[in-house]
């Protein structure tokens, strides 16, 4: 993967740049805006990652003309403004994404895998949450290789809540994603469903926590 | 400049019309009077030379009609240096014994009921030979030793010296009135000017100042009016001079507030670059890491809380909106971090919609720092509840803990900027309630802090951690449209 990292300050492009070196990516960093438009004039990246605050060209101006050329590098957008304003402008110019910093570092490379994985339009087929794993595709899940009984109507459930993993997902959006099987459940039928796969769950530490007036989080039992 | 000149221009606009006004009317007044007076006494004065001449007849002549007599008489009573005089005498048969035939003519032109009524006098206007007169009219009874006879008597004047003396009143009221009128102006644009002179004085006082002065204005002999502005002159300069006191002291706690775990991170890291075992160089880094995580917090509260100043307020749009919708979304994004303490978060909506006219953003701010704050200073295993309750005109908004609570005492403190209660969470900013309450300001919320057990005062043994915090927003509610 080539990620050309834009970024003027010698220490947080160093660090930035070394870290995402030791994680497998292949980095170019330039450290002011008209060699970044130059060297995206004539390479490819699958990334780039944008300070705004750039000498001799800002990183908006950058980016405009990157996608003026019909390019559709993704770029992230790594800046110290956090003005609403900023955030829609860099977003309208055609920002993929936009990081406030400072950022931790991992986040980062969270973020660029968010950004190949669209790309690449690679759906997760496959969502391990140890020690269950969920296969979309073919809509069952395994614990520890051997089937994990669940019907249709909990593996939907399931499935919602490991897409928002560390989230709190709200009874609505369980009731929408789960209704298109059928007409619209109530929210009482959700609580019997919700019932039937904590129990199922539970049996392999997992529990769903009810977060009261929110809706449901999944989490591992300790 | 502008503005006094056109107090004065306005006093004087409508005071001047107004004095010349009175004098007009004043001197019209007089004149009439006066020239009333005048014309009575000149016609009485005419009557009485009537009078003279019946008694003269009556006295001396042995006949009514003896003409001689009346001749010398006229003579001696109708002698005048400026006008010119008539006069004419006729019996009650209308047969003219002497005097003016015309003037005898005249007063054929006079209604019947004039002519005779006896001892009556009447008075009339008449135009002989192109000259205006002025006519007494008069019917007397002559009655001497040996008849009595009825007698008409006219006697006719020129208006000359009328017309002098009247003129010669005109001008001794008018050129008066004219004077005093004059004297007026002056005595009233003299005291206009002098009156206005403080006003001048508090306005060079107040131009001469720089805006760095902000010290009171001291006037000396001013008038209570103006002492009243330049009391509220000095009042906006000294809450001015504590506004600017304030801001300067936040200015300079958050630097101090930034300065702190700054220092904390560079020692950590001095210490590590001295430091050549590499397990303990790696155990100073995670320290130096959450000072430093600590200083972006604080940074970042410090910006939320200078973007919910009153000032910045002018470009915030405010619109209608149901905060249950808003405070579930934040609810929802801060559970995971009541989770990691196991605390219970929950979400106690409204029954029915909670509309406020409130920005999205700001609310945003708000209600992170509000949950935030609960869930920070609640132990494991606790317990933070937030809820909205809708009553006619109001909105609130409730955020509650079962955790150690605040101390009576410091209740009020808790809103200040940078205040923490001692002994809690190091990694707090102690900004999050000040911001809350910015924009609870912004918002015109009201806020309120109370225990949320009510402290049951028998029960001595109640362990205080179980205390609570109650912290609760009222907004205005606004009606559907």
């Amino acid at each position: 993967m080539r990620i050309l990292l834009v970024e003027d300050d010698a220490i947080l492009g160093n660090a930035t740049s070394i870290y995402l070196r030791n994680n497998g990516y292949a980095v170019d960093w330039v450290q002011d805006g008209k060699q970044a438009d130059i060297i995206l004039h004539d390479e490819i990246y699958d990334v780039v990652v944008l300070d705004l605050g750039l000498p001799q060209m800002d990183g908006l101006n950058v980016l405009k003309r990157l996608r003026a050329r019909k390019q559709d590098t993704s770029v992230i957008i790594l800046t110290a403004r956090d003005d609403l304003e900023d955030r829609i402008t860099g977003l309208d110019l055609g920002a993929d994404d936009y990081l406030i910093k400072p950022i931790k570092l991992p986040e980062l490379a969270a973020r660029l895998r968010v950004q190949i994985r669209r790309k690449h339009a690679v759906s997760t087929a496959v969502i391990e949450y140890p020690p269950l794993t969920l296969h979309t595709k073919e809509h069952l899940v395994t614990y520890q290789g051997q089937p994990f009984a669940l019907s249709p109507r909990e593996f939907s459930l399931l499935e919602t809540l490991l897409v928002r993993v560390g989230k709190v997902v709200s009874k609505e959006s369980l009731i929408g994603n789960i209704s298109d099987w059928d007409d619209s459940l109530g929210s009482n039928a959700i609580e019997v469903y919700m019932h039937r796969l904590r129990k199922k769950l539970l049996q392999v530490n997992i529990e769903i926590r009810t977060v009261r007036g929110l809706g449901y989080l999944l989490d591992k039992k300790n | 400049m502008q503005k006094k000149a056109s107090l004065r221009k306005k006093l004087l606009s409508w005071l001047i019309p107004l004095l010349l006004l009175l004098i007009l009317v004043d001197s019209t007044i007089l004149f009439r009077l006066a020239i009333n007076k005048l014309e009575n006494e000149l016609d009485a004065d005419l009557f009485r030379s009537t009078k003279d001449i019946a008694k003269f007849l009556s006295d001396f002549g042995n006949s009514p009609t003896d003409i001689q007599l009346l001749e010398n008489a006229s003579k001696i009573f109708l002698n005048d240096e400026v006008d010119k005089v008539l006069y004419s005498i006729n019996d009650n048969h209308g047969q003219l014994l002497s005097g003016s035939k015309a003037l005898q003519h005249a007063a054929d032109t006079l209604p019947i009921n004039y002519k005779h009524q006896q001892s009556d006098h009447n008075f009339y206007y008449t135009t002989i030979a192109n000259e205006e007169f002025r006519v007494v009219h008069s019917v007397f009874n002559i009655s001497n030793a040996q008849s009595t006879q009825v007698v008409t008597i006219q006697i006719a004047s020129t208006q000359k010296w009328r017309k002098t003396l009247s003129n010669t009143i005109l001008i001794g009221i008018v050129v008066p009135q004219l004077l005093l009128a004059l004297l007026s102006f002056f005595i009233i644009w003299f005291g206009i000017k002098k009156g206005l002179a403080p006003l001048d004085a508090l306005q060079d006082a107040v131009y001469k100042r720089s805006e760095q002065d902000l010290s009171p204005i001291e006037l000396h002999n001013i008038p209570q009016e103006v002492s009243l502005v330049t009391n509220a002159v000095n009042q906006l300069m000294q809450k001015l001079q504590n506004l600017i006191a304030a801001q300067n002291r936040f200015v300079a706690d958050a630097a101090h507030q930034l300065r702190t775990p700054l220092a904390g991170a560079q020692a950590q890291l001095e210490l590590a670059e001295q430091e050549v075992d590499p397990f303990a160089i790696k155990a100073m880094l995670p320290r130096a890491h959450q000072s430093l995580d600590k200083l972006l917090h604080t940074i970042n509260q410090l910006l939320i809380l200078a973007r919910s100043q009153p000032e910045a307020s002018a470009s915030f749009k405010m619109i209608p909106l149901d905060l249950n919708i808003i405070v579930k979304e934040i609810a929802l994004e801060m559970a995971p971090a009541a989770i990691k303490k196991n605390i219970d978060l929950g979400f106690e909506p409204s029954l029915v919609p909670a509309l406020v006219k409130g920005n999205i953003e700001r609310l945003h701010d708000m209600l992170i720092n509000l949950i935030d704050n609960a869930i920070r200073y609640t132990q494991n295993d606790g317990k933070v509840t937030v809820s909205l309750d809708v009553s006619e005109d109001l909105v609130q908004l409730i955020v509650e803990d079962n955790g150690p609570g605040v101390s009576h005492a410091e209740q009020d403190k808790i809103f200040d900027r940078f205040h923490r209660v001692v002994g809690t969470d190091q990694a707090g900013s102690g900004l999050g309630l000040a911001i809350v309450k910015e924009i609870a300001v912004l918002h015109g919320a009201t806020i309120s802090i109370s225990d949320a057990v009510a402290t049951d005062k028998t029960t001595l043994e109640k362990p205080l951690q179980h205390r609570g915090l109650k912290v609760t927003l009222s907004f205005n509610r606004i009606q559907s449209s």
